[in-house]
């Protein structure tokens, strides 16, 4: 008896193993692709930018949300293997332009294309110019699962009269 | 240690007896002041100055007879009817090689008749493999894992169970200060233990809650012999973080009255790693953090951190028992290289100035236990009391910002207390009582209450959990029947009661964030444990146990209440009210077999967890970062471990043990976070038993490999980690310095300075490796 029971749970624990699903590792993770702008694009402060941004969801189980972020670059830093473009000498940032955006996904979507319309003001509150030079955007998506991705954008922004 | 008094029992021929004997040191003289204890600790005597010793006594089967004296190797003797006139030679614990230790901790005889995992482990075992904190050096024995935060921090993994699920317990009392996150380790320091024990796997019966998936129970240390004072001092230095570290110890006796006292410090430097190639941090970061490009170069920044302990126990031995106070004193200051400390590229320059400051951010904790345990015997009947107080102050220290400026005043107040981010004050006290019950020879019955309430203040620029308040109270019974002498049935039930009151904490700053970070909360939980277990011992040589059980744990206040962004983690972490209290339901089997020359045994395990508690990562995302948040699920958790030793040609030991464990959400078929990987370990030494000069003692050399799978079933956002292999080597020996004994210990960890992810470290999560290699030397002398 004692060593049937033994040999059932050892039946039991290859069949829990088999049974385990082992996700594709790439796609788990939801996929960003920015379509506007594009890297190394020049944009202008208080310019209407339309922003069209697709993101792609392999696993199944649909999209999540998005978060965007901005933040200079005027030290040169990188965030991983996205495009470098010409950049202006380092700088110490003085009022620098930073902010971030959240929005949700339709949930039910494994593609979607996201387009919004965003004006980068071109003075902060104490109304002092925002410092013009190299910006990175961050663009980060999830899936209804949890994961992750994100992807950087090199962006130029001027303020109109330089 | 209350555990262990159930072992003892009364047989049919019960009858009141006497026995004698004699206690002979290393040399053969008497040795006088010895403890003995009689049927594990039931009723005792002193070794008088001949070394002679009478002991009456009751016949107790599957007991053992206990000789310990300080600065000696703990003696047991299985009881048998031979004991009379016995003559017991101790061995100095200095003599005491690893694979002795090892020997006792894996396949210890003692443990036969209980039906649970359980190692126990003394004070040379810490010793020999003295790593940077205790969780760092338990972690050598098959089954512990240790979450590595930095090198001398480090919280427990049992059987792939962790967080909150193993209890840290002194002599029984539960210590709560490491349970508020995942970067707050143990405040325990090793050099102050003599020995502890482990038990593997649930153990809410003997402990309550949040001992679902093990326990750490600290032993009180040996009585001093009378009118004798010791006094040790060691040093440890290690080369890979410039560890700088002593500890002195003073013990003596006067008649009935005792005192112990340990003082250590311990000061390290940054953590040097392989070479490292430029790297960026994995994505899951908050959209304002960032993911940035990473170079290391040789060391990681801001790793460096110190650890102080002071500790003192005073007590009394009478013939109706004993009775002591405790007080320790435990402090630690640990620097964070986290993604804050990336961003600030002026931060990272600073670093580069020294590889011993610790620069924001850091954590620093401070603890105070006391704690009173009073044994008294009533002829076969004993009563424990014990009482503590636990007071524990942890902080963060963090680089503060105020997105909207509406927060001036307090971003000025909070940085004055140099950038206090997060401060948590925990006051826990506890009561417990057991008594221990012989009925009938064979029944031996354990009442056991337990109460504790825990109180948590908070204070800091931000915020993650609410003040709370939480008071428990449990009731347990224990029975255990000796069937035979060679079956012996153990079983227990029990109930608790917890209750939770936690705070309303409002938004400081309504215009960023919730408004309400916590809501309040009051709520009662029930919990029941039981097990029941059969140890069969057909022959010397063979075990064999099962055990069958449930444990319950009652959520923590931070999976109940976390609002907050976890800095360290670079997530927002989110506590659920409504979730249940975790049930699990598990299996236990033991087989052993022993033999003079060599030693096997096997655990495996099963685990159900109805509902599992663990953070999971959501689609949500904030500007903050991710929102992780707690759920359960169903989940499943089995696996094993398996020792062999082998003693060969006199001079060489051998030792190979394993631990696997498998986990799975069953709801979903898919994996937990934070599983440790399969390991194994193979160690070979060589003892110059016949060497023995006029100044060396006892040389051995000793050869270790460490290898580890890799671990590639993880949940979203959890990296995979590669399979390594790691060789140790040591040396070490018994030596006369300044005409005293001393013990050296020369170590080399990690020869090959392979670079390797540890999967359950903290840092790993970050892409940093482990520590490089590491050249070590310990000096102990005993005066």
């Amino acid at each position: 008896m004692k060593k049937s029971s033994i040999i059932l749970l050892t039946i039991l624990m290859f069949f829990l193993h088999a049974c385990v699903k082992e996700s594709d590792e790439k796609e788990a993770f939801p996929e960003v692709t920015i379509l506007s702008p594009l890297p190394c694009d020049t944009i202008y402060f208080s310019e209407a930018v339309t922003y069209k941004i697709k993101f792609t969801d392999k696993s199944g189980s649909g999209l999540g949300n998005l978060a965007m972020d901005i933040h200079n670059n005027f030290n040169q830093h990188s965030h991983g293997s996205h495009q470098t473009c010409d950049m202006d000498p380092v700088k110490e940032p003085v009022t620098p332009y930073e902010n971030a955006w959240v929005f949700n996904l339709p949930s039910d979507k494994s593609e979607y294309i996201f387009e919004t319309v965003i004006e980068i003001p071109a003075k902060n509150n104490d109304n002092n110019s925002h410092d013009y030079g190299d910006y990175h955007y961050h663009i980060y998506v999830t899936n209804n699962d949890g994961y992750q991705s994100f992807t950087t954008l090199d962006i130029k922004l001027l303020h109109k009269e330089d | 240690m209350l555990f262990f008094l159930s072992l003892c029992f009364v047989n049919a021929f019960s009858q009141s007896h006497e026995i004698t004997g004699k206690i002979l040191d290393e040399n053969g003289r008497p040795l006088p002041g010895a403890t003995i204890w009689w049927c594990d600790h039931h009723n005792g005597t002193i070794s008088d100055l001949n070394g002679d010793f009478a002991l009456k006594y009751t016949s107790c089967r599957h007991g053992f007879l206990t000789v310990s004296y300080l600065g000696y190797q703990t003696h047991e003797i299985p009881i048998s009817d031979e004991l009379n006139g016995l003559k017991i030679k101790m061995e100095p614990s200095e003599y005491l090689i690893d694979e002795v230790v090892i020997t006792d901790n894996f396949n210890g005889q003692m443990r036969r008749i209980q039906s649970m995992s359980v190692d126990r482990i003394q004070s040379d075992f810490i010793q020999q493999n003295l790593s940077g904190s205790l969780m760092q050096t338990l972690s050598r024995l098959p089954g512990v894992s240790s979450s590595d935060i930095g090198s001398g921090n480090a919280k427990p993994i049992i059987r792939g169970l962790g967080y909150y699920r193993v209890a840290f317990a002194m002599n029984g009392i539960k210590q709560s200060g490491q349970f508020w996150s995942a970067h707050t380790g143990l405040s325990v320091d090793q050099h102050n233990i003599e020995q502890l024990e482990i038990i593997k796997g649930p153990s809410s019966l003997r402990y309550g809650s949040d001992a679902i998936g093990g326990v750490i129970n600290v032993l009180p240390p040996a009585i001093p012999q009378e009118g004798v004072y010791n006094a040790s001092v060691s040093l440890t230095a290690k080369s890979n973080t410039q560890w700088l570290g002593a500890s002195a110890n003073v013990s003596g006796r006067k008649n009935d009255f005792y005192f112990r006292s340990q003082i250590t410090h311990n000061n390290y430097g940054d953590i040097k790693i392989p070479y490292t190639d430029v790297f960026y941090l994995p994505a899951p970061v908050s959209a304002i953090e960032a993911t940035h490009k990473v170079e290391l170069g040789q060391h990681v920044p801001n790793t460096a951190g110190n650890e102080s302990a002071f500790a003192f126990t005073t007590g009394i031995v009478k013939p109706w028992g004993n009775s002591y106070l405790d007080f320790s004193y435990h402090t630690s200051k640990n620097g964070f290289f986290d993604w804050i400390g990336l961003k600030h590229e002026e931060r990272r320059e600073k670093h580069l100035n020294s590889t011993r400051d610790i620069l924001l951010p850091y954590q620093k904790i401070e603890n105070y236990a006391v704690n009173h345990f009073t044994n008294r015997f009533f002829g076969e009947n004993k009563l424990e009391l014990a009482l503590g107080f636990q007071h524990n102050v942890s902080s963060e220290h963090c680089p503060l910002s105020d997105r909207t400026g509406n927060r001036q005043e307090e971003l000025a107040h909070y940085r004055e207390l140099d950038d206090l981010e997060l401060l948590l004050k925990l006051n826990t006290f506890s009561a417990n009582a057991l008594y221990s019950y012989r009925e009938r020879d064979r029944h031996t019955f354990d009442f056991v209450v337990n109460t504790q309430y825990e109180q948590n203040t908070i204070d800091g620029y931000n915020h993650i959990i609410p003040n709370y308040i939480r008071h428990s109270a449990g009731i347990a019974l224990m029975h255990r029947y000796d069937i035979s002498e060679r079956w012996v049935l153990s079983r227990g039930y029990r109930l608790d009661y917890h209750h939770f009151d936690m705070a309303e904490t409002l938004n400081p700053d309504p215009q960023y964030g919730d408004s309400i970070f916590n809501q309040e909360f009051s709520k009662d939980y029930w919990g029941t444990a039981f097990s029941g277990g059969l140890s069969y011992l057909p022959s010397d040589r063979w075990t064999f146990k099962i055990n069958v059980g449930k444990s319950y744990r009652v959520p923590s206040a931070y999976e109940l209440g976390a609002h907050g962004l976890h800095r360290h983690e670079g997530r927002f972490e989110k506590g659920d009210l409504k979730l249940k209290p975790e049930q699990a339901y598990q299996m236990d089997f033991g087989a052993e077999y022993n033999h003079p020359s060599f030693s096997v045994a096997l655990s495996p395990f099963f685990n159900y967890f109805a509902n599992y508690l663990f953070l999971n990562p959501t689609p949500y995302l904030r500007s903050e970062g991710q929102v992780y948040e707690y759920q359960q699920t169903t989940a499943l958790l089995y696996g094993s471990e398996v020792s062999l030793l082998y003693h060969f040609l006199d001079n060489f030991d051998l030792t190979v043990a394993g631990a696997y464990v498998y986990a799975v959400n069953t709801e979903i078929m898919s994996p937990l976070p934070f599983i440790p990987p399969l390991s194994v370990l193979a160690d070979l030494s060589y003892n110059f038993n016949n060497y023995s000069g006029s100044r060396l003692k006892n040389p051995k050399i000793g050869l270790e490999s460490v290898h580890t799978a890799a671990q590639n079933y993880t949940v979203p956002n959890e990296l995979k980690t590669p399979a390594y292999t790691l060789l140790h080597a040591s040396l070490s020996a018994d030596l006369k310095i300044l005409d005293q004994n001393a013990h050296i210990i020369f170590r080399v960890r990690n020869i090959t300075d392979a670079h390797y992810y540890n999967h359950v470290s903290f840092y790993r999560r970050m892409r940093i490796p482990e520590a490089g290699r590491d050249y070590q030397i310990f000096l102990k002398w005993n005066f």
